[in-house]
């Protein structure tokens, strides 16, 4: 009886024993991070005039709401991820069907869409910072000597109008790649007896995607949804390196002023505040994303 | 005593010498400062000349981002020993540091030839808090124009001499940018009278200068700041007309080297900025096109300098190697030269200028670093700047006027702590 107690209890507790490294580097790398910088976050904590962090409750968050820098920054990455998102979500489903298809030449294609995804987003500021550029960027060089176009020229990141669009643009010409990647995946799971049973039926192409194609890709619209909307509200790279944030505030996004206040303001609060809110506001719209496209029962 | 024993024993004692003789012979100065200052400071070459006249010291460089200060303040506040000498932004980062108790004062071996009145004053006051300095200048600038002799001549405002005729007030530096600027006949600019550097790096100092220039203070009859006289509306005007007409360049307002490319580039003829530039523009476009043109008003008001500090933490390790390193290789004849002529920039040491007064850059450059004053050391002076920069940003943009923008300004940063430390 004890021998058997004894074996059974080794048995348990074995596969917590293969999960124990793994456990202990997340819980001390991942989770004790985290725990301490939510816990700095309900704390004022000037990192340079503060002894300590001093528990203040939700102030910090409070205070987040009177705060005319954040309300922009917040406004502005709304409009970052209301734009960005069903821009993304089309463009990578619309090349993807391109590339699922069997047109000449498709590698080629496939090569040039999914390059991006390995240019570091940093390195692509830089370079489209001066394609962007109003007196020596390629962009306005095209629109009026190439188009012959010049009343389209503009200081694409220079003016309020147009910088955040700009941002976004680079934020598409980064991301769409790993969408298209995972509407491929969804396109290669669906069966083709359903194509060649629709086939016989007399269904055109049209058809085909509206009643085959697309209820076939929920779950991979889940995927791209949820995965866009992370990167669209965590914007920051491109930000920094193109604009940081100007002309005046026309593109501060909340990473960029949760990262002012921690290491340029000193105010390590404050800036924990505006990351925890950020990440909490991603994960809502995640979750209701989800809920959304959640497959019907039955 | 068995052998293996005695063997173990051996060893030990050999591991010990060996170790032993490493603590006296390692003496490595570790040295951090900002990825770009490498490229520009011929470190190792100070190195090497320190080798010499004081072997046995070991040399370790490490790099950090620019304006990177907070992984400094971290290390250092929890006494953990990353550099014997850090080269940061600004003195108001060292004012951060010296807040906190982390640096060590440099009082002790400020005398002789490195006394405290053999330095430009401006500069060491910068470095200064409580009557005491805890940083040495470097890389100190004036903020001044910069011009371009060829395009001033071509547009008639050069003298017998072919240079330019410093204009006496703002209205006049007014009609010099009309003058230069040249539209193509959409009416689009192709080379601008001026570029400002309105990044934050260096809004707080365009504005402050030009307000210097103009007032002789740049605080208000009640002491603060000067967002509210009538010349820092007369400033903002001149600057918002300027852009609006197309006569300014706003290529700093996304990236802070834009004015630089600027005049690098030919597309523009005046620049907003520091001193340095002079040089290091002149190395592109030839330094006989190249001038200093002093702020209208800033040869009797002065300007507005800045400087970079040399620190030595607390924690340091060889905080005495440390400081005569700084002393006798970073203020070096040799080294301050070679910044001045490849970069055009200044270490603190007066006797460095005086040597080059024969040329008129840097006769010019003295008189207005004699003459200048820096910004006041204060616990929010980041904040500060990044509401100048928005508000003053959003004025280039035509969203608000000069008088709003000013309002704004007073009104953001009212619940600021400006009070001068030190």
């Amino acid at each position: 009886m004890t021998r058997s107690k004894a074996r059974q209890t080794k048995k348990a507790l074995v596969p917590w024993l293969f999960l124990l490294p793994a456990v202990v580097f997340l819980a001390t790398f991942l989770l004790y991070p985290l725990l301490s910088a939510l816990r700095i976050s309900f704390s004022e904590y000037n990192f340079v005039y503060s002894e300590k962090p001093v528990f203040n409750g939700l102030t910090n968050y409070i205070e987040l709401f009177q705060d005319r820098h954040f309300m922009i920054s917040l406004k502005n990455t709304a409009y970052y991820t209301v734009v960005f998102f069903p821009l993304f979500i089309l463009l990578a489903l619309f090349l993807a069907l391109l590339l699922n298809s069997k047109i000449r030449g498709i590698n080629a294609f496939q090569a040039a869409i999914l390059l991006p995804i390995v240019v570091p987003l940093s390195l692509a500021g830089v370079m489209f910072t001066w394609i962007f550029s109003q007196d020596f960027g390629i962009l306005n060089h095209i629109l009026a000597n190439v188009l012959h176009l010049p009343h389209l020229q503009r200081f694409w990141l220079g003016d309020v109008e147009t910088a955040m669009n700009a941002l976004i643009a680079v934020g598409l010409w980064k991301y769409t790649g790993f969408g298209i990647i995972l509407f491929l995946a969804g396109l290669k799971a669906i069966p083709v007896e359903l194509y060649e049973a629709a086939k016989v039926d007399g269904v055109n192409g049209w058809q085909n995607l509206i009643y085959i194609t697309l209820p076939n890709l929920k779950g991979s619209f889940s995927l791209v949804g949820i995965w866009g909307i992370i990167q669209a509200i965590k914007v920051y790279d491109q930000v920094v390196v193109m604009t940081n944030g100007g002309p005046g505030t026309a593109t501060s996004v909340l990473y960029l002023y949760a990262w002012k206040n921690a290491f340029t303001f000193f105010n390590m609060g404050k800036g924990q505040a505006i990351a925890f809110f950020t990440a909490v506001l991603a994960i809502v719209i995640s979750i209701v994303f989800q809920v959304l496209l959640r497959p019907e029962k039955g | 005593m068995s052998r293996r024993a005695r063997v173990v024993v051996a060893l030990s004692v050999l591991l010990m010498m060996l170790s032993s003789l490493g603590a006296v012979s390692a003496q490595t100065l570790k040295v951090t400062a900002e990825a770009w200052y490498y490229n520009k400071y011929k470190l190792e070459e100070a190195a090497a000349r320190f080798q010499e006249d004081h072997p046995g010291v070991e040399f370790e460089w490490s790099k950090a981002g620019d304006f990177e200060v907070a992984p400094l303040m971290l290390a250092w506040s929890r006494d953990r020993y990353v550099a014997d000498i850090a080269i940061v932004a600004s003195p108001s980062e060292a004012v951060a540091f010296q807040a906190r108790g982390l640096l060590h004062d440099f009082e002790d071996v400020l005398v002789g030839k490195y006394a405290k009145e053999n330095w430009l004053e401006g500069f060491l006051e910068q470095c200064t808090m409580d009557g005491k300095v805890y940083a040495i200048p470097t890389d100190a600038e004036v903020m001044t124009l910069v011009g371009r002799r060829d395009f001033a001549a071509e547009a008639g405002l050069t003298d017998a001499d072919g240079y330019i005729i410093p204009p006496k007030d703002f209205d006049e530096l007014y009609e010099y940018l009309q003058k230069l600027t040249v539209k193509d006949e959409t009416g689009r600019t192709v080379r601008y009278g001026m570029t400002v550097n309105w990044s934050p790096e260096y809004m707080c100092y365009a504005y402050f200068s030009g307000i210097q220039a103009m007032r002789g203070t740049i605080y208000d009859d009640e002491g603060n700041l000067d967002f509210s006289s009538p010349e820092a509306v007369e400033l903002l005007r001149f600057w918002q007309r300027g852009v609006d007409e197309g006569l300014i360049s706003t290529s700093s307002l996304v990236e802070h080297s834009g004015p630089r490319n600027d005049m690098q580039s030919g597309l523009a003829c005046i620049l907003w900025e520091d001193h340095a530039r002079v040089i290091e523009i002149g190395h592109v476009v030839g330094p006989e096109n190249m001038q200093i043109v002093p702020i209208p008003g800033s040869e009797e008001n002065g300007t507005v300098s800045y400087t970079m500090s040399l620190m030595i933490p607390t924690s340091a390790e060889h905080p005495e190697l440390a400081k005569q390193f700084v002393l006798e290789q970073l203020n070096a004849e040799w080294f301050a030269h070679d910044l001045m002529d490849r970069w055009g920039k200044l270490l603190g040491l007066k006797e460095h200028v005086e040597a080059k007064m024969d040329d008129l850059i840097w006769k010019t450059v003295f008189q207005l670093a004699d003459n200048s004053v820096g910004l006041p050391k204060t616990v929010d002076h980041a904040k500060m700047v990044d509401i100048m920069t928005a508000e003053i940003h959003n004025m280039l943009k035509m969203q608000q006027t000069p008088e709003e923008t000013l309002a704004r300004i007073r009104e953001q940063i009212a619940p600021l702590n400006l009070e001068p430390l030190g």
